[in-house]
This record gives structure tokens, C-alpha cells and sequence, in this order.
């Protein structure tokens, strides 16, 4: 329903596009450095932060928990959202159209997905943090517990214990 | 490499390493919370690892069709005792015991903290299991940490008064013996009991931190329900297919939003007195032959902030008497916001220029006009979700009368109006008249947005027929007739108003 915060989000907006027009440096943990548009790093909650707050902008921030792979993916990502509108229907759909093609290709690779998902937690990105969790949500959904072990190569390790007790559980519901 | 691996997983080969195990609970927790809840349960028995995590969740789902059978199998007899003994262990299991219990290093670890909880399930004839319920609730709530806590009540049985007073009786009980869970409570929907007369007042006076109550086919056994509950911080009331003689809000100081929908009893179906913060009311009604017009200053006299009206009509009667600007004036001083929905074709729609000289601050005016295009026998049966096709006409409609007003005052000017939206505009001379209308009276209009009918997908395909076959009505298709309808809008005007077509 239409309400009166249009026109902040209008003026967050073009403010956002004033401060884009600045360039930030991530380094990956393996130093290797990274120059994104300041609209691109604002994807990032923990960035956007770091920004307002008057950080080191010029120095640029150090991401120690990054490794240039993961960095240059989720940059991918931020790229995307953080420099293209997403005002019309046409611009939201090719953004979806993006994110589509993104996952399906994470997906393949689960152990690089989990280090996007890690990489999305820790920067609070939060687009693309729901868009990782959905996709490893959705590998789960209608599974059983034996198909979901082997989609992730998670090892049986359940004590015969353990196995009473889910049992037990079970009858309740 | 990374995509051979995927590869050999799917041919199930070898197993790809065990790296999902390496994310945090936090994570794992939050992929679980995006699950249904007997999915993400069903995860512990995958390893160790996994194994305490639904009880670590902090947003809860608890769902009773879950313990039901597969929908093809819920008509068939199934005990609501069953179902609610199943139900009651799955709650007792999952808030009770808490996986650190057994550390007893920490004296806080019986205190789960669990941020949102969300339980529908029936009120039982056997008050143990709505008690049991209610306590396993109210151990975890009484910490303060929850920020949610809704209880979606759904009922057994035939629907006879005699049940719904039946109803009620469970519903007031269960409430009383578990004051700690109601305390806390935030959301509550309510299912066919029958009220007396003060017993809504009494259920928010009890859950001071009620914010949302919904009453879905509830009645008041032949009585005004009066609603008083001056310490209430109730935001949201909806009423829903309630067979209410009357609906009087005596005194709610923090209500903003009222649902009023599908009433079954003679106008006005509600009546508002003290709520200062009502900002949101939403009414939407097929009129029965038994119901009359009603005025808007019936409903409410005094001043209020109400800032967005939707009146719904579902392509019957126009249940409003229009009125003039003096009355209504205090009641619509805010108002920024008025949807005028499924206004049936064949009706005149000057009167709804009511709305606009007596709400100086409306802002956006959305009409939507429906056309019926159910005239031949072949196109029934039809069924289509969530469009206004769908529903039943029954056989006690009001008669659609055509509703003409000829108290619009000659020189009145709105200043303030910025948006006409006209859903199922047509090319005839009624909307094209009612358009150039409000743009002559609006004088800083500055768009107008017209848009053809909101498909219904399924009624075009078994028909065979799109909206655009119809001679009756037709929404503007190609260019040239769509820069047609603008020439004929703007015709001896100097409006500056953008016109969008489709």
C-alpha cells in the first residue's frame, strides 16, 4: 500500500548514488586487494557501517575472514545490486534473472556456498545471505534424512543411543 | 575441481566432504528456520551435529496440519483427541527440554529464549492439552525475551449455537487456567465461538499485550458485542464472516487498523467510538437484500486520524450512502488514501466524487470498476483464487441499484489530489466522463493511472476469451486508441496531469 516513505527512500536513494560515486578497497586475507564502487561496498551492513562511522575510506577495510575467491564472488553479487537500479519491473526482473543464475552456479558447489554464506553473514549482506540459506533450505525440503546426508556429505555418526532417543521423540509427533 | 566433485556427488559415487559442518549453529539455524517445522526436525537424526539443533530454534511454527492427515484424507474421520495428544508432545518436546539442561554449570540454561512463536491448534474438548500447551508456553514467554507469541485457535464439531457457546466456554477456561501464556500473548485468532456481550472487553483486559486479535465466523448471540479495554494495546482488530448483531469499539486508545469483512447481519456492522489512533479501515461486504445503505458518520462521528479507507463492494450494492462534506468532514480530515473497490459495471460513478470534497488531504484515489462477464451458462462452473469471480452469488444479493447523487457542490476544487488510479477503465463515455471529472476538480492532479480489469486467468482460458473480446467493455490495446482516450481526456483542459494507460 502506498505510504508517505516514498519520498525517504527516493532521498536515501539519491544520496546513495552521490556517495557511490566514491571508490573503496577490500583486501582479501591472501592481501589481494579489490576496488568496488562505494554503492557495491554499501551492500555490505558491516561496511555501510564502518563508512558512516567515518572509517578509513581512502586506507580501505581488510577483510580477514575473506579469501580472494569468495571476495571476488560476493563482489559479484554486490556489483549487481549495489550499481544497477531496480526501479521498474524490467530492472527488477533482470536483477532476479541475476540472482537465478547466480545460486544455480553457487549450488553446484556446495563447499563454495558455504563459504559465500559465511562471507554473507560476516559482511551482513543480507540479500545475499537469504538467497545462500534459501538455496541450501531448499536441498533440504522433501528429502530424506538419507538423501539429504548425501546431497551434503554429512557423516552418520548417531549413537545407537541417540537413535532410541529420536525414536522415542517420534512417537510423540 | 570444485565441479567435478558436485558431479560425483549426484552420481552418488563418493561422498563430497563434510564442509555444511563447518557453519555455525547460527547458520545452520537460520537454513533450518526457512524449513516447515517437522522438515527442519526431521534434520537431527542426520548427525550429531544436527541433533540438538531444532531445539535451539528461535523462531517456532507449530503448525496442527502438520499432525493432521494429507489433505485427501482430512475429510475422512480423524479424532481431534489423536491430533492434539500428537501435538501436545511435539510442544512439550520442543520447549521443555532444552539441550544444555543437563549442563549444570549454567543456572540460566533452562531459560529458552525463543523470539517468535506461532502456534494454531484446537480447542479441544480436553482441556489437559490446551493446558499443557499453555504452560509449556508460558514457562518460555515469562522470560520477556519473546517478542511474538500468537495462538491461532480452530474448533471441532458442528457449527450449532450450542457449539459455539461450547466454544467460548473452552476458549474462556483455557484462558483463565493459563494466565501466564495470555499475559504475553500478542496475536490471537479466534474461530466460531459464540461472545457475550463484554467478553472481547474481558480477553484484552486479560492479554495486556494482545497487539493483533483476529474473530473469523464467530457470533454474539443476538447481542451488540461492546469492546471497552482502555489499558489495551490492541493495534489490529479483524472481523471476518462474524454473524455480529453489532460491533461497538467503545474505547481502544491504540487501535490503527480495522478489518471489517463479509458481515452477515443489517448495517452498519460497526461502530467506532474512542479508538484516536485509528488510521487503516477496511470494509468489504456483498450486500444481502436484508442490508441497507448505511452512512459513514453511522460508523464514526468523532474526529480521528484515519488516513487510508478501503471499501470493498464485490460487485453488488454499493452499501454507502454518499454524503455531504459538512458531516463527514471531521472523520475524513486526514484521510490520504481511498480505495473504492469492485464498484459492479453498470453504476454511475460520480457519487464516489463524495470522497474528494470531504477529505481536503486525500492524496490518492483508487477506483476499481468490475464488470461481470458471466452471462452465458457455458462459463460456469468457475473457480479462481483470489479474484472476485470466484465467489458465490447468492441467491439473497441485494439488488443492485444504480446510485446517482446530485448534491455535488458546482464550484468545489480539490488542491491536494495527486493520483487517480481507475482499474477496469473501459472506452465508454461513463469513465471517460468520471475521469475528465476528477481532473477538472482536482486542479494539481498529477498522474492518472488507468489500467484494465486484473485478469482472471483461468476464466480467459475456459472461455476462450480475453478482456479484449468483449463489446460491452473494453479496455483501450493499441496505441492508437490509447493516445485516443488521452486526446478525449484532455480535451479543453490544461491539465498537466501524466496520463498512463495500461
Amino acid at each position: 500500500m502506498a505510504t508517505g516513505s516514498g519520498a525517504a527512500a527516493a532521498a536515501a536513494d539519491a544520496e546513495e548514488k552521490e556517495s557511490g560515486s566514491r571508490m573503496i578497497t577490500l583486501t582479501s586475507n591472501e592481501g589481494k586487494a579489490f576496488v568496488v564502487t562505494e554503492a557495491s561496498a554499501r551492500q555490505s551492513a558491516t561496511i555501510r557501517s564502518m563508512v558512516d562511522d567515518g572509517g578509513c575510506v581512502d586506507k580501505g577495510f581488510p577483510l580477514p575472514n575473506v579469501d580472494s575467491k569468495t571476495l571476488a564472488r560476493v563482489i559479484q553479487y554486490c556489483d549487481e545490486h549495489g550499481n544497477k537500479e531496480a526501479h521498474t519491473v524490467d530492472e527488477r526482473a533482470a536483477l532476479a534473472k541475476f540472482d537465478k543464475d547466480f545460486i544455480a552456479e553457487l549450488d553446484a558447489d556446495k563447499a563454495f556456498l558455504y563459504d559465500v554464506t559465511m562471507a554473507a553473514n560476516y559482511l551482513h549482506i543480507q540479500g545475499l545471505f537469504a538467497l545462500t540459506t534459501q538455496c541450501i533450505a531448499d536441498t533440504i525440503k522433501g528429502k530424506t534424512p538419507e538423501e539429504i546426508r548425501t546431497a551434503f556429505g554429512i557423516e552418520y555418526d548417531l549413537t545407537a543411543q541417540d537413535e532410541e532417543e529420536i525414536k522415542e521423540e517420534d512417537t510423540h509427533a | 575441481m570444485a565441479s567435478s566433485r558436485a558431479i560425483e556427488e549426484e552420481e552418488g559415487e563418493t561422498v563430497g566432504d563434510d564442509r555444511i559442518n563447518a557453519l555455525p549453529d547460527d547458520i545452520l539455524l537460520q537454513i533450518l528456520e526457512r524449513l516447515d517445522l517437522p522438515m527442519a526436525i526431521r534434520t537431527s537424526t542426520l548427525s550429531r551435529r544436527w541433533l540438538q539443533l531444532p531445539r535451539l530454534l528461535s523462531h517456532l511454527i507449530i503448525d496442527i496440519t502438520h499432525f493432521m492427515p494429507a489433505p485427501p484424507r482430512r475429510t475422512v474421520n480423524f479424532s481431534v483427541d489423536q491430533i492434539m495428544a500428537a501435538y501436545t508432545a511435539a510442544v512439550n518436546n520442543l520447549l521443555l527440554s532444552s539441550p544444555s539442561s543437563s549442563n549444570s554449570n549454567n543456572s540460566n540454561s533452562n531459560t529458552r529464549i525463543i523470539k517468535r512463536m506461532q502456534l494454531s491448534f484446537f480447542l479441544s474438548e480436553d482441556p489437559s492439552y490446551l493446558c499443557s500447551v499453555g504452560d509449556a508456553v508460558g514457562a518460555i514467554v515469562d522470560a520477556g525475551k519473546t517478542d511474538l507469541l500468537e495462538f491461532s485457535l480452530w474448533s471441532d464439531g458442528k457449527l450449532t449455537l450450542e457449539h459455539c457457546q461450547l466454544l467460548r466456554q473452552r476458549f474462556m477456561s483455557f484462558s483463565q487456567s493459563c494466565p501466564v501464556a495470555f499475559r504475553w500473548l500478542t496475536n490471537l485468532a479466534l474461530r466460531n465461538l459464540a461472545f457475550q456481550e463484554s467478553d472481547v472487553s474481558h480477553i484484552l483486559n486479560t492479554c495486556h499485550n494482545l497487539k493483533f486479535l483476529a474473530l473469523c465466523s464467530c457470533v454474539s448471540d443476538f447481542v451488540v458485542l461492546k469492546i471497552d479495554a482502555p489499558h489495551s494495546k490492541l493495534l489490529t482488530l479483524e472481523i471476518v464472516t462474524c454473524g455480529f448483531d453489532r460491533v461497538d469499539l467503545i474505547h481502544l486508545p491504540n487501535l490503527r487498523r480495522v478489518v471489517c469483512w463479509d458481515w452477515g447481519l443489517p448495517n452498519p456492522p460497526i461502530r467506532f467510538g474512542n479508538v484516536p489512533c485509528l488510521h487503516n479501515m477496511s470494509l468489504s461486504c456483498s450486500a444481502t437484500n436484508d442490508q441497507t445503505p448505511f452512512r459513514l458518520t453511522e460508523l464514526i462521528s468523532s474526529a480521528t486520524n484515519l488516513t487510508i479507507l478501503y471499501l470493498d463492494f464485490q460487485d453488488q450494492m454499493i452499501w454507502i450512502e454518499p454524503q455531504g462534506p459538512k458531516l463527514l468532514y471531521p472523520v475524513f480530515s486526514n484521510v490520504r488514501d481511498v480505495y473504492l473497490c469492485n464498484i459492479f459495471y453498470e453504476c454511475d460513478l460520480n457519487w464516489t466524487v463524495f470522497v474528494p470534497e470531504a477529505a481536503p488531504r486525500l492524496s490518492n484515489f483508487y477506483l476499481k470498476a468490475y464488470y461481470s462477464i458471466i452471462k452465458s451458462k457455458i462459463m460456469v462452473p468457475i473457480y479462481c483464487e483470489n479474484h472476485p469471480c470466484e465467489r458465490n452469488r447468492c441467491e439473497d444479493s441485494a439488488e443492485k441499484v444504480n446510485l446517482l447523487w446530485d448534491q455535488m457542490s458546482s464550484d468545489f476544487k480539490h488542491h491536494h489530489l495527486n493520483l487517480l488510479e481507475i482499474t477496469g477503465f473501459a472506452m465508454d463515455d461513463k469513465m471517460i466522463n468520471y475521469t475528465r471529472l476528477i481532473m477538472e476538480r482536482a486542479v494539481n492532479l498529477k498522474r492518472i493511472r488507468l489500467l484494465d480489469q486484473v485478469p482472471c486467468d483461468k476464466r480467459n482460458v475456459m472461455n476462450g476469451m480475453g478482456s479484449t473480446s468483449s463489446n460491452k467493455w473494453r479496455f483501450p490495446v493499441d496505441q492508437g486508441e490509447k493516445s485516443l482516450i488521452k486526446q478525449k481526456l484532455i480535451d479543453g483542459f490544461s491539465s498537466s496531469a501524466e496520463i498512463t494507460i495500461g
